[in-house]
This record gives structure tokens, C-alpha cells and sequence, in this order.
């Protein structure tokens, strides 16, 4: 498939080779990647941890949503919000960790554009549907340098389909708790142009895990994906592309809760939509055998509306609006210097703009940057990577992000690679301009850092609404994006043609971190916040995975990931012995030592996989088994101490067994597959987990011209 | 309330004289640790139409010498020694009260404790800008979780009380909850409001006015 996949484009897009070794044009069929270095390179040439998920391996798991694919992958940790949200979680979504940074210092891209709408700093990855991608690739560490802000842990690009081939494919999968998903695509392929259409609509019922409490665990949801490309070739050297995206989704609330004055129960009903939507026209010229350049626009808004209504008499309970819009334009132009050093550089201008119930009025923000990256291949065994961004803008301080990266083949199955480089993310909005009197939990107030000076605050303070300024408050000041600094080291051996081995060490340290702090009180004694920076943080450990083809027909993938993380400062406190713990039994209380620390919630400090999977293409028949571990993580502090370190301060490690097989007749493929096997589930800390998942699915091609063999 | 107070004093009393009696070497008993269970302290009454939750604004005094709760009329005399309101501890003196009351707190556990040292020095209150123990998460005795909204004693941070009449006591709050029991990180906002500013404290007093426990 792939040789025609390659035979095809050369036929499409018949572009001078770029550089001898890295285009689509190498007889070999090598995998290729984009987003290390914003050039299509082979894996082989590349000198920054990459995880490349193929089409194939999603069809072959099973997956229906971008989560899904990815909680399979070594070192990928998908949150879901848990104990520590007090609405019962579940409420953020699905987002992803790399190396042990947060979801919010990961970025999302598709195909090469930021996805936008972080809800609680989460990019919830259920919105993305697996049906159109041709691949996901994972780049690990700190990689600003090509991407600006949200690179800090890592890139994760989903790269989706292009028409290389009229046809017409349709899927359906039917799952527990009337799940369902079903799949459209189209593609039409002509000499000058291509369009590739695809349609999806997801649902399900919800399920609930406690029937005791009123609700569902997890409410219905029902949504529509809709995306299109099309593509045009005017002349061999030009490319123009124009694809845009529209999603919709609609969840439906029903809950019971208590109101405090009077006691009474009531209930409460209503509905969460959100709506997403990208455009982005590229045109790519090639202009020589050494210049090529490319224009991208991109747009794109996210919007999500909540309306909560009293279900007796239909009053208003609660109502939450917000909206994000995004613009960018942007360059980069490819240049082949002499001596082998190949050099990109680009530019580019966002405008972001807010519009939200939460913030006093509309708010924006403009970013320029500028980068530029040197690839020198010093030999036919070593080739150096240098880059560096300038990101300005207006609403926090600048920022310079520099990379190093290093490729060394010692033979041709021994390579080795290090990387240094450096991440920021930039202050949300949130951070820089939230003004939100919450009336509902004490009438706390909290300002953006951009919201609040310190003569206001003495203003107040003069009419009576503050009570106290806290000395924190005369330390207000433009905030500074979060960064992180990040080293990755690692080998990889092809031991022979059916074993290889990849390993990875990381140390990311983790720096102006942002929090939320006190700086007055008001005269009614509920707390004013605003945000600093304050945190520093490191996350360190190993990655290990293997490839084992024992056969023509079986493939066995093994992975693993060692974890270690902490908060500098908590780790300094345990240092100094001010750090003591209570017993639950006893309620003795006892100092804690560093091994007791268990570092940043949320990370399991194990993450394992094992996948074995089969397939016979000549009878049709496939089939995968896969396991997938983690090592208990930290939830949240219940002994007062700030640090997770008690034992009833963590979730339990958990294996999660998941089964399928595939059988392909003629232009038809069923797939029946049980997620979860051993109907393993955690209310408490893992609420976005239903237990035992039975499915059965049918894929058909429609028009059986396409089915080249 | 008060008999119920007096009554777990009793018990406590009791398996404190039990335990002693296994000891090797009876010594002169001159402090005795006690354990206070549900002190009420101006539990919540109701949400104001600012959202601001509120009782009724009275602080519970409490004797260390006599273990029992005084009546708010006694307040303007020595008869307590610290009061609690809220997340909020006073002592008897500075401007909360007539007598020679002062507080610090000291970092480590309650065993570790056992006599002031002698360069330490004791705040007063001087309401409402500061107090003797200071207010705020992590300031003082608790820490507030603003995911969870739970508050919880910093385990390590023991009160030393100087009380009205000039005599030394460490307190070690243990739960701020209904009890002695903090509700879970899931329970309701409803249960986690209506269930707090109830207080289990352990004390040790004592009564010769040495600074040794």
C-alpha cells in the first residue's frame, strides 16, 4: 500500500528532489517525519525522540477517538479529570502528557496548526476523530524552537488525509452504552487536483458508575465532525491546498444539588455545546532544485456554551460562554546552502482574540515571530541541528527559545542522537485577564495579572471593599512565560531485521511556573488571587521500546517509561525537615522523608504496554492483543502537607487488557474487539473509565475500482 | 455540647491516668494531655447574597485549665484561653482579651515538644490585621485546597499557647471537620460547608507555669 501510496504522489506531485536522501521519491519504504523539524525527513535522519503512529496501527486497535490511540503509546499518560475536581471530574477531558509535563505544555497540532480551546489548560482529545488521519506523529522534549508556545513538553501532529485516489469509504461501529461511530469519506483524484471529503458523527449514552448519586457519570453526548481538503496543482512546481474543519458537539446535563440556604433539592438541567473550526489555505512553490517557500493562513475558532436551567420552573441556574478566536499567517522558505547545510526560515504574526462570560469585556492579543534552522550534515554519519525563535508580543514578556540537536550513525544499525532545547508557554488568558467575583464559593475574587495594579488595589482598599493588601501584592508584575529546558540522549539498534530496540533518557527542568496566589483580602474576609511566577519543577526518567517480528504474521511491540518528577520548592521543604505527615489511624504525625515524596500528581512513575498483533493478508484475517500498564499516581493532598506522600494519597496502579480481531472479505472488514476485558474501573480517579467496552464494527469500500492490488 | 465536652475530658482523664499506671516510674502528675472532639466553632448557619457563607460570628472560648467551653458573657475576663471562629484562633490577650494571653507556632510533632525554648518568641493578637497564630492557608495551622475546597491541619505545626493567667500549652489540631473526619475531595459543596468548623484538637497543659510538657 505504501509503495502505491509513494508511486502515486510522484505522479501528483512531481517536485524536484529537495535533498537526495529525504523525499518521497527513496525506493525504500522508510517512514518519514515532518514535525521534527518542519521538513519531511526520514526517522532514521532524525535527532529528537519521535513516535510515529501509522494509519494502520489505529485500524488495527480499533480506535475511534485521538485518546484512544494514543493512551497505548509508551509515556503517553492521558488525564482525565479526577478527585481533584470537586464537580466529580471528567469535567476538562482527555488530554495528554509527555515525558511527565501537563497536558497544558503539550502541543496539539493539525496537520502542522495549533488546535485551540484549552479548557482548563486541556486540549480534550475525544474532539478528535481518528476516521480521516493518516498518521499521528509524537515529537518528545522541549521543541519552541520550531513551534513557539505550548511546545514545552513536546508536539503531538495529527496529520490527516490528502486525496491520492478516488474512492468511497464508509464505517460504522457500534459499541456499549449506544455508542456509536460512523465514518464517511470521499475522495475524488485528478491530474491538476484532488478532494477529500469526510464526515463523522459520534455518541453515546453516557454510563454512570454510581447509581446511588443522581446523574450520570458521564452525561450523553452526541457529535459531528466534517472535513474537507482540496488540493490543486497548477503547474509541477505549485501546490495550493485550502482544508477547513467543523465540529459540533452537544452534551446533555441533568443533575441534582442542594441549595445551601434553604436545604432544599433541586434539579438541574441544561446543555454544554461546543462548536470548532479551522480553515487553513497553504500554497507551497517550488521554486528551484534549492529554494522552495510556503504561505500558510490559518483560522480558527473554538466556542463553547453552557446553560444550566432550575428543571422545575426552567429559571436560569447557571450560564457560561466563551469564545477563541485564532489568526496566523506565516512563512517558510527551505533553502539548499552549500556544504550540505539545509536552512528554514520563517516568520510569522497571531492575533488571538477572547470573548467570554468570565472576563470583563472583550480581550486580545498579538504575537511576531521569527525563526530559523540550520541542518548541517557535517558527514555521511553525523549530522548537527541548530535552531532558534523569537516570539514578541504585547501582553507578557518576549521570549528566545534556541535548540541543539545531534544525530551520530555509528554503523547502519547503531545510531545515536542528543538534543538539547528549550520550551515556553505563554500566560493563557485566564492568567492575564480573568475578573471573576465568584459569588458561589465565598465570594473569592481573582484578577488576571493584566487586570490588577497595585494602586488599584490600594484604591479599594481606600473604599472600604479590601480589608488588607498582603505584602505578595507590591510583587505584581508583567508575567513571564513558563519555560522548560530539556536534555534527551538516545540510542537506537536495529539489532537484526526482525528485532530493535529505541531508548531515550530525559531530564526536562521546569521553570517560571505559573500560580495562583493571594494578595488581599476583602473587607467581607474572602481572599483576592493573582498570578505569579513562582514554580519550578523537573521531570526526569527513561523510554524504552522494542519491536519484535516473530514472523511473517505475528509483531510483538513492548514499551516502557520511568518516571521520576518533583516540585523544587516541596523538595527543598522535605530537605529542610518542615515536612511532616499525619497518620490516619493514629493521627501521630511523623516527619517525611524524600523517598516518601512521590513528586507531581498525576504521574504514574511506571507506564508500561505489551501489543501483539496478527495478520494474515492473504486469508484476510487480523487480530491484536494489548496490554497496557501504569503504576499508581499521586491525586491530590489529604494529610495538609501540600505533597502527595500518603498512601491513601494515591490511585491505584491499574492493567488495562484490550482484545480485537479483523476479517477482511472482498470490500468489506469486520472487526469485533472488547476494550478493557477485565472490566477494570475506579470511580473516584478514573471517572472518564466505563469498564468492559464490546464493540463490533464494519468497514466497506465502495467503490472496488480503487482496491489496486 | 458542654456535657458532652466534659465527659470525653472525663475519659480522656481516665486512660491518661490508665496509661500512667503501666508506667515504670510514676512521676508527679503535673500535664496532662487531653483530646477535644466536635468543638463547634461558629459552624455555618447560612450563604449571604454575597455568597459568602456566615454563622453567627461568635467565637467558641475555650478553658485549657478547666477543658470547657466559656460562655461568650465571660469573654471580657480570664477565664478562657484561646477562641476559635472559623478557620481563625485567638488567645486571651493583646485586643482579644484582658489577659496574658500569646501564641506562636512551633514546627514539629507534638512529642518533640517538650519544652519552649527559652528564645522564643510569643505574638499577640492585634484584630483584625494580625493575629498571635497567624491566619490564611499556610500561614498558620491549615492549608486550603482550593481544588477541593477541603481545609486540613499542617501536620508538624504545633500551637504553644501562653493562656490568660501566664501558663504554657501546646495545642495539635488533628481534623477540622464534623466528627474528626475529613469529608472526600467528591463529596458535595452542601456536605463539605455544612460539615466544617467542627474541631478535634489534643492539648497538654501545664499548670505550674514551667514551660516544660
Amino acid at each position: 500500500m505504501k509503495k502505491i501510496n509513494s508511486i502515486l504522489l510522484i505522479l501528483i506531485f512531481t517536485v524536484p528532489a529537495f535533498s537526495q536522501e529525504d523525499t518521497l521519491f527513496s525506493k525504500t519504504l522508510t517512514e518519514l517525519v515532518i514535525t521534527a523539524t518542519r521538513t519531511e525527513r526520514k526517522l532514521s535522519n532524525v535527532a529528537v525522540p519521535v513516535q510515529i503512529i501509522s494509519k494502520r496501527s489505529i485500524t488495527q486497535t480499533g480506535s475511534v477517538r485521538v485518546n484512544d490511540i494514543l493512551s497505548e503509546q509508551t509515556g503517553l499518560y492521558i488525564t482525565s479529570g479526577g478527585a481533584t475536581t470537586s464537580a466529580g471530574g471528567g469535567v476538562f477531558g482527555n488530554g495528554v502528557q509527555l515525558q511527565g509535563l501537563s497536558p497544558d505544555y503539550t502541543l496539539i497540532l493539525l496537520d502542522g496548526e495549533p488546535i485551540i480551546g484549552r479548557q482548563g489548560g486541556i486540549i480534550d482529545l475525544s474532539r478528535l476523530s481518528v476516521g480521516n488521519i493518516k498518521k499521528i506523529e509524537i515529537v518528545k522534549g522541549p521543541s519552541s524552537c520550531l513551534y513557539g508556545s505550548e511546545a514545552m513538553g513536546g508536539v503531538v501532529n495529527i496529520i490527516t488525509e490528502q486525496a491520492q485516489l478516488s474512492k468511497l469509504d464508509a464505517s460504522f461501529r457500534y459499541g456499549r452504552f449506544n455508542s456509536t461511530d460512523a465514518n464517511l469519506t470521499a475522495a475524488i483524484k485528478k491530474q491538476k487536483w484532488g478532494l477529500q471529503l469526510f464526515g463523522n458523527r459520534n455518541s453515546s449514552d453516557g454510563f454512570d458508575l454510581d447509581k446511588t448519586a443522581p446523574g450520570k457519570t458521564v452525561d450523553p453526548f452526541g457529535s459531528y465532525t466534517g472535513q474537507a481538503r482540496f488540493s490543486f496543482y497548477p503547474s509541477e512546481k505549485t501546490r495550493i491546498s485550502i482544508s477547513g474543519r467543523y465540529y459540533n458537539e452537544k452534551q446533555e446535563n441533568y443533575f441534582l444539588t442542594q441549595d445551601i440556604s434553604s436545604g432544599n433539592t433541586i434539579a438541574i438541567t441544561g446543555d454544554g455545546r461546543i462548536k470548532d473550526m479551522n480553515l487553513n489555505p497553504v500554497i507551497t512553490q517550488q521554486f528551484n532544485n534549492n529554494l522552495r517557500s510556503s504561505l500558510r493562513f490559518y483560522f480558527s475558532r473554538y466556542e463553547y456554551e453552557q446553560t444550566l436551567l432550575e428543571a422545575a420552573d426552567k429559571s436560569p441556574y447557571y450560564y457560561d460562554f466563551f469564545q477563541q478566536d485564532f489568526y496566523r499567517a506565516e512563512n517558510q522558505t527551505d533553502i539548499n546552502l552549500p556544504a550540505k547545510n539545509f536552512l528554514s526560515v520563517g516568520a510569522g504574526l497571531v492575533a488571538e482574540k477572547l470573548n467570554t462570560t468570565r472576563y470583563a469585556g472583550k480581550r486580545s492579543n498579538d504575537i511576531r515571530y521569527a525563526f530559523i534552522q540550520d541542518e548541517w550534515r557535517a558527514s555521511e554519519k553525523f549530522t548537527l541541528i541548530g535552531g532558534l525563535r523569537y516570539d514578541d508580543n504585547t501582553a507578557y514578556q518576549s521570549r528566545l527559545s534556541p535548540k541543539l540537536a545531534g544525530l551520530y550513525k555509528i554503523n547502519d544499525k547503531l545510531r545515536i542522537n542528543a538534543s538539547y532545547g528549550a520550551g515556553f508557554k505563554a500566560p493563557d488568558f485566564r492568567q492575564l485577564f480573568l475578573n471573576f467575583l465568584n459569588t458561589a464559593a465565598g465570594g473569592y475574587v481573582v484578577y488576571g495579572a493584566n487586570e490588577i495594579t497595585i494602586s488599584e488595589l490600594e484604591q479599594q482598599k481606600q473604599q472600604g471593599i479590601l480589608s488588607d493588601i498582603l505584602p505578595k501584592a507590591y510583587a505584581l508584575a508583567l508575567l513571564k512565560p513558563e519555560i522548560s529546558k530539556g536534555i534527551n540522549a538516545g540510542v537506537h539498534y536495529d539489532i537484526n531485521e526482525k528485532l530493535n530496540v529505541d531508548i531515550n533518557v530525559f531530564r526536562n527542568d521546569i521553570d517560571n511556573l505559573i500560580q495562583v496566589d493571594i494578595i488581599a483580602f476583602r473587607s467581607n474576609g474572602a481572599p483576592v488571587y493573582s498570578y505569579f511566577n513562582v514554580k519550578e519543577a523537573y521531570t526526569q526518567g527513561a523510554e524504552l521500546n522494542s519491536s519484535f517480528k516473530l514472523n511473517k504474521q505475528f509483531h510483538l511491540q513492548g514499551g516502557y517509561q520511568f518516571l521520576m518528577t518533583a516540585d523544587k520548592a516541596d523538595l527543598k521543604r522535605i530537605r529542610s525537615g518542615t515536612v511532616f505527615t499525619r497518620d490516619i489511624e493514629t493521627n501521630e504525625t511523623s516527619k517525611v522523608s524524600e523517598s516518601d515524596y512521590a513528586g507531581l500528581p498525576n504521574r504514574s512513575k511506571h507506564m508500561a504496554n505489551a501489543k501483539l498483533f496478527y495478520e494474515n493478508e492473504k486469508k484476510g484475517w487480523s487480530a491484536s492483543v494489548r496490554v497496557i500498564y501504569k503504576s499508581r499516581w499521586g491525586t491530590y493532598d489529604k494529610d495538609g502537607n501540600g505533597i502527595i506522600n500518603r498512601e491513601d494519597e494515591f490511585a491505584k496502579g491499574s492493567a488495562q487488557f484490550n482484545i480485537n480481531a479483523a476479517k477482511k472479505i472482498n470490500s468489506f472488514r469486520v472487526q469485533a474487539g472488547i476494550d478493557n476485558l477485565f472490566n477494570y474501573k475506579d470511580e473516584i480517579n478514573l471517572p472518564s473509565q466505563p469498564g468492559i467496552q464490546p464493540y463490533l464494527s464494519l468497514a466497506m469500500n465502495l467503490n472496488k475500482k480503487t482496491n489496486i492490488k | 455540647m458542654k456535657t458532652n465536652l466534659i465527659a470525653l475530658s472525663f475519659i480522656s482523664g481516665i486512660l491518661f491516668l490508665a496509661s500512667c499506671d503501666k508506667d515504670e516510674v510514676p512521676a508527679p502528675v503535673t500535664v496532662q494531655t487531653k483530646t477535644v472532639n466536635n468543638l463547634q466553632a461558629d459552624t455555618i448557619i447560612g450563604i449571604a447574597s454575597n455568597g459568602q457563607p456566615y454563622g453567627s460570628g461568635k467565637y467558641t472560648l475555650y478553658s485549657l485549665e478547666t477543658n470547657t467551653v466559656i460562655t461568650n458573657s465571660d469573654s471580657a475576663t480570664t477565664k478562657w484561653d484561646v477562641g476559635f471562629r472559623g478557620t481563625t484562633i485567638i488567645t486571651n490577650g493583646g485586643n482579644s482579651g484582658p489577659g496574658a494571653g500569646g501564641a506562636f507556632i512551633f514546627v514539629g510533632t507534638f512529642s518533640d515538644l517538650t519544652t519552649i525554648p527559652t528564645d522564643s518568641t510569643f505574638r499577640i493578637d492585634n484584630a483584625p490585621t494580625s493575629y498571635a497564630i497567624k491566619t490564611g492557608s499556610g500561614n498558620g495551622w491549615y492549608s486550603y485546597n482550593g481544588a477541593t475546597n477541603l481545609i486540613t491541619p499542617i501536620p508538624g505545626r504545633i500551637l504553644v499557647i501562653r493562656t490568660a493567667t501566664g501558663k504554657y500549652a501546646k495545642i495539635e489540631i488533628q481534623n477540622y471537620y464534623k466528627g474528626g473526619v475529613t469529608p472526600d475531595a467528591t463529596a458535595s459543596d452542601n456536605e463539605k460547608l455544612t460539615k466544617q468548623r467542627y474541631y478535634t484538637f489534643r492539648y497538654t497543659y501545664q499548670s505550674d507555669g514551667t514551660k516544660k510538657f
